[in-house]
């Protein structure tokens, strides 16, 4: 798992290079895209399927087309001969290293719900024990019930409600604001 | 009631669902298809086939050579001595390859010796099996059953 | 790892991968002789039907010659896109049928259950959406690198066609997946034969919805604007030979996929009408496994034949037309029935 774990990050980071200093717009967005669909089978493997396949509809099936869409329009020739870098991107680079860091300590120090995979529940289930068998069945039995959709939605609308309304409030504004700088007459 | 109407007839697609009765109704009808090589088609009465001429009758008039617009027949006339008894030619020459079907050397001919038959597949391998003589010219008409009928140019049925 | 992990995470799946791909590969390869069949005789022709008796063999003659025409990459294409561009379009149809419930499980006399799926996956029907939101990519990839101006227009026309109508798709499936509280297939059949109605009746207005968005999503008549077989030109317009039939390939495997899934979500799936499946499973398991498969293929047929009767008789919409009708039309009549739904859910149907 962990080697798989391993490949995967380094494929998604080969990806998100890619995107940064490829010269053709076209191979950023292409690159985006399979990094985008790796970091779907990075939340696959975190047993998240609803999150991976939310990230594969959303990111990749819907906002990737735009991108894409829009670079093809334009002029892919005259971009390729442009300076790809300014004089930002030293501030920028550490900036994104103070954002690294503090994320890698907070999830250092971060506490982990343990989660009874299948694994623990196929060893529990051992005929000698059979209170641990009987109290193993029934979180075999609580988890066939607790799927994943479920789980996201009842942590959407209980613990992250408010951030789910903000966030869902921002996206409106952002949505008139797109329609209101598309079209001419309102 | 109009306005209720055309409501009725927009919530249930209406004029959709007439189109779909329509093509519907030809799922059962006889189809159109001819199924040629299993099923011989019956031509018309007057269709311009393959010339044919019939060696028997035609007197080496040239008519037919002059009429043609193509230039695809060639008619050799017998010598002189045979002609006065025997006026059939000596060599016929048409090139199918050239001939429009127009019909002009039958109706130049006097004799009604040259028609169109109802032969109508001609695709080759070589151009050169185009090219008739007084040997493959004639067309086997199926005399039991057919007669020619000189006026209208076409075979009928006896 | 032993021999028996090995076969339970590899070597089944492989299996039951090749099982189901050997039927899903002739009947989209039968699906065009199906529909240039059927097609004639709406329109008074007979279609294709010298190729063996009845014609049977039509696809394999079209396959053939498809195979082998010449490969050609146009000078002023992107090579690697251009030949990647087909998977795009391929792949997600078949990956679809994975997730697809065909019967109810088989159990043997000894006690082993299996089940008639490749993965019954919690995900489901979301798997299906989102991994078909990929094959856009395969339209938008193929105009844009064929290095030509004519496909990238296809291209752009059938891109946003795409996106438009694969929002009202998405909810009315929502409306489903409310009603049954899953998004796994086979719980939406279990919810039905519980219910003992067809999601068909109380989700009507999404059937609706859901049928126009999925001929619109496969790019069928009268919403055939990115391939316009007739006159417009499309973005698959540079490709010949085996390339071009990849699209083709994936078009009708959409279509099948698309007749299944319309089925398993309104029509009931393996259920079998007028007859109480679980009795029946109690008393013969094989029979009912058998009947079930039986009952889908022909629901999803239904769905099939519905398709093609429409490409019968319907002409084409204008492109604003269909914009229209995907984003002004058929967008708010799936948020309203959304909101019933889940009305009826809260009230009648708990």
């Amino acid at each position: 798992m962990t080697i798989l774990w391993i490949l995967l990050a380094a494929f998604i980071a080969a990806c998100a290079l890619g995107v940064v200093l490829s010269r053709s717009p076209i191979t950023s967005a292409i690159s985006l895209l399979v990094g985008f669909v790796g970091v779907g089978v990075l939340y696959l493997c975190l047993k998240a399927e609803f999150v991976a396949a939310v990230q594969v509809f959303v990111y990749a099936g819907g906002i990737m087309v735009l991108y894409v869409i829009g670079v093809m329009f334009t002029d892919s020739e005259a971009l390729r001969l442009n300076r790809q870098t300014h004089m930002q991107a030293w501030p920028a680079f550490f900036l994104v290293l103070l954002l690294f860091l503090w994320m890698g300590h907070k999830l250092y120090h971060a506490e982990y719900k343990a989660v009874p995979s299948a694994i623990t529940i196929a060893v529990a289930t051992s005929p000698e024990d059979e209170a641990r068998t009987k109290q193993a069945l029934e979180a075999k039995a609580a988890l066939a019930r607790d799927t994943n959709p479920r789980q996201v939605s009842v942590a959407l609308f209980s613990d992250y409600l408010y951030p789910f309304e903000a966030a869902s409030v921002l996206l409106t504004v952002a949505v008139l604001g797109g329609i209101f700088l598309a079209k001419k007459e309102v | 009631m109009n306005g209720v109407a055309r409501f009725v007839k927009m919530v249930t697609f209406w004029e959709l669902l007439k189109g779909m009765a329509i093509t519907s109704r030809f799922l059962a009808k006889p189809k159109v298809t001819e199924l040629y090589p299993d099923v011989r088609p019956v031509l018309p009465y007057r269709t311009k086939g393959r010339l044919h001429v019939e060696i028997g009758t035609c007197i080496s008039c040239r008519m037919c050579e002059k009429a043609c617009p193509e230039g695809c027949i060639k008619v050799f006339q017998p010598s002189k001595e045979v002609f006065k008894t025997d006026k059939r030619p000596v060599e016929f020459y048409l090139s199918q390859e050239h001939c429009l079907h127009c019909g002009l050397c039958v109706d130049a001919c006097p004799t009604g010796s040259i028609h169109h038959s109802q032969e109508f597949e001609m695709a080759v391998y070589n151009p050169d099996d185009l090219l008739f003589d007084k040997e493959t010219l004639p067309y086997d008409l199926d005399l039991k059953h057919f007669r020619w009928n000189w006026i209208e140019n076409a075979p009928v049925k006896k | 790892m032993d021999f028996a992990t090995i076969m339970q995470y590899v070597g089944w799946p492989l299996i039951k991968i090749v099982i189901l791909l050997i039927p899903v590969f002739t009947v989209v390869a039968y699906m065009v002789w199906f529909e240039r069949r059927l097609l004639a005789f709406f329109q008074s022709r007979l279609g294709p039907n010298r190729v063996g008796p009845l014609g049977l063999i039509q696809p394999i003659a079209d396959g053939l010659k498809l195979f082998l025409k010449e490969d050609l990459v146009p000078l002023n294409s992107r090579p690697f896109l251009f030949k990647i561009a087909p998977i795009f379009a391929f792949f997600p149809a078949f990956v679809g049928f994975a997730i697809v419930s065909w019967a109810l499980p088989w159990v043997t006399p000894s006690g082993k259950v299996h089940p008639f799926v490749v993965a019954d996956v919690d995900l489901g029907i979301l798997f299906v959406l989102a991994i078909s939101s990929l094959s856009i990519f395969g339209i938008i990839l193929a105009g844009w690198s064929s290095g030509s101006k004519y496909p990238l227009f296809g291209s752009l026309r059938s891109a946003s066609q795409m996106l438009a109508y694969e929002v009202p798709l998405t909810l009315s499936v929502v409306a489903v997946v409310l009603l049954a509280g899953s998004f796994r297939l086979s719980d939406i059949v279990a919810a039905q034969q519980k219910m003992g109605w067809y999601y068909l009746f109380p989700g009507i207005l999404a059937f609706g919805v859901y049928l126009v968005s999925a001929v619109a999503e496969t790019n069928r008549v009268p919403f055939d604007l990115p391939e316009g077989e007739s006159e417009i030109i499309g973005f698959h317009t540079e490709y010949s030979g085996m390339r071009f039939a990849w699209y083709f390939v994936g078009e009708y495997a959409n279509v099948t996929l698309i007749s299944v899934l319309g089925t398993t979500l309104f029509l009931g799936g393996y259920d079998i009408p007028f007859v109480n499946d679980a009795t029946l499973y109690a008393a013969h398991p094989w029979l009912a496994s058998i009947l079930g498969v039986g009952v889908f293929a022909a629901k999803a047929a239904l769905f099939a034949v519905f398709f093609i009767w429409i490409r019968a008789t319907w002409p084409r919409y204008r492109y604003d037309q269909l914009l229209k009708i995907g984003w002004v039309v058929l967008l708010p009549i799936a948020l309203a029935n959304l909101v019933v739904v889940a009305l009826l859910k809260l009230w009648l149907l708990r």
